[in-house]
């Protein structure tokens, strides 16, 4: 007899109907789990179109589409300075010091405006000035952080730069009045016909608001936005306000008919290449590009890959586990086929069949799940702190974020068949004799454990020797191998740990079984093999829930240790005041130490200056690692007894290097110093080296400090940001401590504008600037130097102080919601798998048929059996969290040493802080999450009769 | 006409150290058409045996041969199709597929090879087991009796030259087992098929006209029908085999 005869041809599309048929059937049959993998799919399908599409909206600039520019085509302003630092580590070669920022860099040249006008292109034009104000009143309507205020633009302009949406446009002439922003209006309240006082370096205004613009700018943050105001006033005003006139800052530009803006801003941004002071040119009919150099839009699109990658992940384990706990049911029913008829071929095609039927139904209803959440409207679009809601309007799903979203959803569910097709493809028909319970594996390769460690070890060594040469060499280098080896080191540690899980799920099992079997009244052999009864499926589950609760533990880890050095702690004074714009002359001082509410004794002034390291400091050794954004340093000159010496010394610092005494009294001595320990971990400079200032107020000259003791002040930057003690420079490399009249004498300041003291605890801050108030504007009325703008007059002084809890509650507040903010997708990652959670469950009661029918026969209470059955999904919760903490908290810390060395933390090293009270709630999601996967299956299982469960436990067998 | 033929057929399971011989250096053979039965207390290796005549594992030493092909040198592939074509199974727990209605389990093979149901055939099989009442509905809501003829019906819609049975009607009473095995003896008698039955049952063994006895692995014994016209003749002949008295029975 020879060999059956193959197939023909025209009968391979009836072949692939019996198997889809087989597919359809077993899928219509247990709708319900389909269902739950095709819901687990479009969840993850939903949340990949979503992130595509916003940052595709962002990324590609949608040419203004409400015509939010305005009429005018083109901006030229001073270019933005650089304020995210760039990597600290360049490569090798002589160090040159990068170009310092330019202080007379925040107006534009005269002649550019008239140079403009003769320009046959431009068809308009307004110079502007623009400058940031403080409101004085209203108090806001919404909290708004530390800084307040707004841009006020001073502009002669006859008309309003796009339709006022109330009101009208400024008068020539119309000295009170003011056109707002309807952004700026709500958060003070204001509206047509109200009043507002505002404060400028030159004094202060009543303002009557006489139209209201829209916001235009699409979402982009005011400060890239130099073309566009909170206040628009006429020039006249802003004169007033700003103590000086004729420098422009915003020169906005209409363009006639035809003529290209983008060849515009080429032509003269090659014209201006050389021009001091320097103006860039950019067009407003483009919201592409960030002015800052793409920074932001980076970290956006940095942000979407994590959570696209994190919903593929998440896609894949739903797909996986739902295709698993199926595959695990149908062991018998897979066996009788390939015993029967069907070849391996056809048995894998089942499986891919299958995963693809999941993935076709999730793509499509998850994209339709997208479109519906566009419609319910642009409130979700708040995730996106950077842009404003209004960007995402009206941006519909792009072709890219339907493709990735398609992408993943195949490959994820391709992904997952492979594996499971292979088991699928290694039974043989023999098996059709032992049930699934035999088939199932329970224990695993203890290489594993040996190559997991070796893997999760292996980034805390890397970071350890990026700090230790001779190897901290290789990773200073900006080379991508440089900086890819932590990262090559955090995936070697996630792949780590999931290797590691199986051993943790033996672990746990062992461990938490029997306290969870006491907590469950049930008797601990009850949970005995739990987990491992079907050890890889628990494990399949157990890293689909960690995969979004490692990430989230990692991020608030992370987060708040990373908070740590930057948040003040006591031995800074409670306030810092800061009398604006000009200060008082030294014989006020002895004034302002008698306010009442001053703690005698301790009230340190203090002479301030911003300046800039010398070009020879900056070539020298130490000083390689420092870029453009931290040349400047913050010298604080107090007096040294009073600061560190004595009882009660005003500045309680630890010393690292020197003694209070002997700092204080080097620095009486001479031109001695004080600084902090992240620039001595940053420099390697410490107690006897030297390093030198230039003079701003006397170009050319320079200041040489020798340092007397290193400190711990922990908080300094924040402190100084908000009290505007920055005057030079937005960034400072450090804060360092010299003697008073030095400080005075060598960089001639003749007035001082900040103190820092320490106030009864009884009165507030609000009221100490009350108090102050008078005594500030007792000393207004002289001239001082607007950088750039030449002499102003202050009119008026204004008190600001910045306290120490106040800023401590904000810096939590703020960090919070930024912290809070990045850990939306793990925690919607950790719901899609919470899905798989309740596959494996349902899955698992379906394995046990037989058993429970057995046990139900012999005595086990429905109670017993619903507790029994909820206790899975405990233990696959607990196995999951010990996992995510672990893991989590040991990315956390490599996470946060690799940030020292890659970005700019200036020698800081944050020590590790588990924020127990954010990860409980986490956990708390991710159990209440568990709970409910197991609570149907659970209840099901309870009401089932045993006779049911022994006639469908035989189906099984 | 060659049916079956194994010749030295021995096959080791791994049992923690060492080895288990569940067959051991079995010979037999079955002309086309004969109906044979193999008997043995339980853990003698007569379901193993049946597995390997299937294909469904392979034999450490010896050889099948099923209507002159050595079903040990076929390749998965070229195994599954002959499976499929040539070899009707019935097993025990009656192994169908639980999401399919009760024609559609009889038709799978069919389907699987790609070839076009004879509807006459197949009506006429499913009147003949009586499954008219059960056509469209899933295996779930049958009953014992009504799956294995279900099964049955799946092992037989091909025509299969060789039928093997795994304790056909274990999982049934002893009435409706017997019923079963008359009607599935027809039913083959007809067809002209080779049948070799699994069963420690006598009763249910008497619907064949030969006896394989095995025990501990080895085939210990064989049986006519004609030396034992009862079931209680056949039962006393078994017994005698197996206690080591007589190795055949009809054959002396």
């Amino acid at each position: 007899m020879s060999n059956p005869p193959l197939p023909s041809k025209s009968a391979a599309p009836r072949g692939v109907f019996v198997l889809i048929k087989l597919v359809a059937a077993h899928n219509k049959k247990r709708w319900g789990r389909a269902l739950l993998g095709v819901l687990g799919i479009a969840a993850s399908v939903c949340l990949i179109a979503w992130v595509i599409r916003a940052y595709d909206a962002a990324a590609h600039g949608a040419p203004d589409p409400a015509g939010e520019a305005g009429r005018f085509d083109i901006v030229a302003a001073p270019p933005m300075p650089r304020m995210m630092p760039g990597s600290p580590r360049d490569k090798g070669g002589p160090r040159k010091p990068p170009p310092a920022p330019d202080a007379a860099a925040q107006f534009v040249d005269p002649r550019l405006v008239e140079q403009l006008r003769a320009d046959p292109a431009v068809a308009g034009l307004a110079a502007n000035v623009r400058t940031r104000v403080r409101v004085v009143s209203p108090p806001p309507a919404v909290e708004l952080g530390p800084f307040g205020g707004g841009f006020l633009m001073g502009t002669a302009d006859g008309a309003p730069p796009s339709p006022l949406s109330g009101g009208r446009w400024l008068e020539a002439g119309g000295e009170g009045e003011a056109v707002i922003s309807t952004a700026f209006g709500e958060r003070y309240a204001l509206g047509l016909g109200d009043e507002l006082t505002v404060g400028g370096t030159g004094g202060e205004l009543r303002l009557r608001i006489v139209g209201l613009l829209p916001p235009g700018n699409a979402g982009r943050g005011l400060w890239f936005s130099p073309h566009l105001a909170d206040i628009y006033v006429p020039i006249a005003a802003a004169d007033t306000l700003n103590g000086f006139s004729g420098r422009w800052n915003a020169v906005n530009i209409a363009l006639k008919p035809g003529e290209s803006p983008d060849r515009f801003v080429e032509d003269w941004s090659a014209r201006t290449a050389h021009w001091t002071p320097p103006v860039s040119f950019r067009s407003l009919r483009r919201q592409d590009g960030d002015p800052m150099g793409g920074v932001m839009l980076q970290m956006f699109k940095i942000e979407a890959q994590q959570d696209t990658v994190l919903a593929f992940l998440a896609a894949f384990f739903v797909i996986f586990s739902t295709l698993s706990g199926g595959l695990r049911e149908r062991l018998r029913e897979f066996a009788s086929l390939r015993a029967i008829a069907m070849s391996r071929s056809q048995l894998v095609a089942v499986v891919f069949l299958e995963a693809l039927l999941l993935a076709l139904l999730g793509w499509g209803l998850g994209l339709l799940l997208a479109q519906a959440l566009l419609g319910a409207g642009n409130k979700l679009a708040v995730f996106l702190r950077f842009f404003q809601a209004g960007v995402f309007e009206n941006h519909p799903l792009s072709r890219l974020s339907v493709l990735v979203s398609g992408a993943c959803a195949l490959v994820g569910s391709a992904a997952a068949a492979a594996v499971l097709a292979w088991q699928a493809a290694r039974l043989k028909p023999v098996d059709i004799l032992s049930g699934p319970a035999q088939s199932q594996a329970r224990g695993f390769p203890r290489i594993m454990v040996a190559v997991g460690a070796a893997l999760v070890i292996a980034n805390p060594i890397m970071v350890l020797l990026a700090n230790t040469a001779p190897f901290s060499s290789f990773f200073a280098g900006t080379s991508s191998m440089g900086f890819g080896a932590p990262l090559l080191g955090s995936g070697a540690m996630i792949i780590g740990l999931a290797l590691l899980t199986p051993g943790a799920v033996l672990l746990v099992e062992a461990v938490f079984g029997p306290l969870l079997a006491w907590i469950l009244r049930l008797h601990r052999r009850f949970l005995r093999q739990q987990l491992t009864g079907n050890l890889w499926r628990t494990v399949w589950t157990t890293i689909a829930l960690s995969a979004g609760l490692t990430l989230f533990v990692t991020e608030l880890v992370w987060g708040y240790s990373m908070l740590v050095p930057y948040t003040p702690d006591k031995s800074l004074p409670r306030m810092l005041v800061s009398i604006l714009p000009a200060g008082v002359p030294e014989s006020a001082i002895g004034e302002v130490e008698r306010v009442e509410g001053v703690v005698p004794g301790q009230c340190l002034a203090m002479a301030v200056e911003q300046p800039r390291l010398t070009e020879q400091t900056l070539a020298s050794k130490p000083f390689e690692s420092v870029d453009a954004t931290q040349q400047h340093l913050l010298i604080m000159g107090v007096d040294p007894r009073r600061a560190f010496a004595g009882s009660a010394p005003v500045l309680g610092f630890t010393f690292l290097q020197g003694d209070r005494e002997t700092a204080a009294r080097k620095l009486a001595e001479g031109r001695y110093c004080l600084v902090p320990d992240h620039f001595h971990t940053q420099t390697g400079l410490g107690a006897g080296d030297k390093f030198s200032v230039e003079v701003p107020n006397a170009p050319g000259t320079s200041v040489e400090y020798e340092i007397a003791g290193v400190v711990s002040v922990p908080g300094w930057n924040w402190f100084t940001k908000f009290a505007d003690i920055r005057r030079r420079s937005v960034r400072a490399l450090a804060m360092v401590f010299a003697d008073y009249g030095g400080v005075k004498a060598d960089f001639k300041l003749d007035r001082i504008a900040y103190f820092w003291m320490n106030v009864d605890e009884k009165v507030s801050f609000p009221a100490m600037a009350e108090r102050l108030e008078p005594l500030a504007d007792r000393y207004a009325g002289v001239t001082i130097e607007v950088a750039g703008a030449g002499p102003a007059l202050v009119s008026k002084q204004y008190v600001k102080i910045t306290e120490r809890a106040d800023l401590i509650e904000k810096l939590n507040s703020r960090a919070d919601s930024v912290i809070w903010q990045l850990t939306r997708f793990p925690l919607i990652a950790l719901a899609i798998a919470s899905l798989a959670v309740f596959n494996t469950i349902f899955g698992s009661v379906r394995a046990r048929f037989w058993q429970f029918g057995i046990l139900r026969g012999v005595g086990l209470s429905r109670g017993q059996l619903f507790r029994l059955v909820l206790s899975e999904s405990l233990m696959i919760f607990a196995a999951a969290a010990t996992l995510s903490l672990i893991s989590g908290t040991l990315l956390a810390w490599c996470g946060i040493h690799i940030c020292t060395y890659f970005f700019y933390f200036a020698g800081r090293t944050p020590p590790l802080v588990l924020p127990w009270g954010g990860l409980a709630v986490g956990f708390g999601i991710a159990l209440a999450l568990c709970l409910a996967a197991g609570l149907v299956p659970a209840w099901r299982a309870a009401r089932k009769e045993p006779l049911g469960f022994i006639q469908a436990g035989r189906l099984s067998l | 006409m060659k049916g079956v033929e194994v010749s030295n057929l021995t096959k080791r399971f791994r049992c923690g150290n060492g080895a288990i011989e569940a067959v051991k250096d079995v010979t037999l053979s079955l002309a086309q058409g004969e109906f044979a039965a193999v008997m043995g207390a339980s853990g003698s290796g007569k379901s193993t045996l049946l597995h390997l005549i299937a294909g469904l594992t392979k034999p450490d030493e010896g050889a099948i041969r099923i209507a002159g092909i050595d079903v040990n040198e076929l390749s998965d592939a070229a195994l599954t199709a002959f499976r499929r074509q040539h070899i009707g199974l019935i097993f025990q727990a009656f192994n169908l597929i639980p999401s399919l209605s009760g024609e559609d389990n009889i038709t799978l093979p069919l389907l699987l090879a790609r070839a076009r149901p004879d509807r006459a055939r197949v009506d006429s099989l499913i009147a003949r087991l009586g499954l008219e009442g059960v056509r469209g509905r899933q295996p779930d809501s049958m009953s014992g009796g009504e799956q294995q003829r279900v099964a049955i019906g799946r092992a037989l819609v091909r025509a299969p030259r060789l039928v093997l049975a795994d304790e056909p009607t274990g999982s049934l009473d002893s009435l409706n087992g017997r019923k079963l095995c008359e009607l599935f003896g027809e039913i083959t008698a007809e067809s002209g098929a080779t049948v070799l039955m699994v069963t420690h049952n006598p009763v249910v063994a008497f619907a064949a006209s030969r006896f394989f006895i095995l025990k501990d692995g080895r085939l210990v014994g064989e049986i006519d029908k004609t030396a034992c016209p009862t079931v209680q003749d056949l039962n006393q002949a078994y017994f005698e085999i197996v206690e080591g008295a007589r190795s055949e029975v009809g054959r002396e």
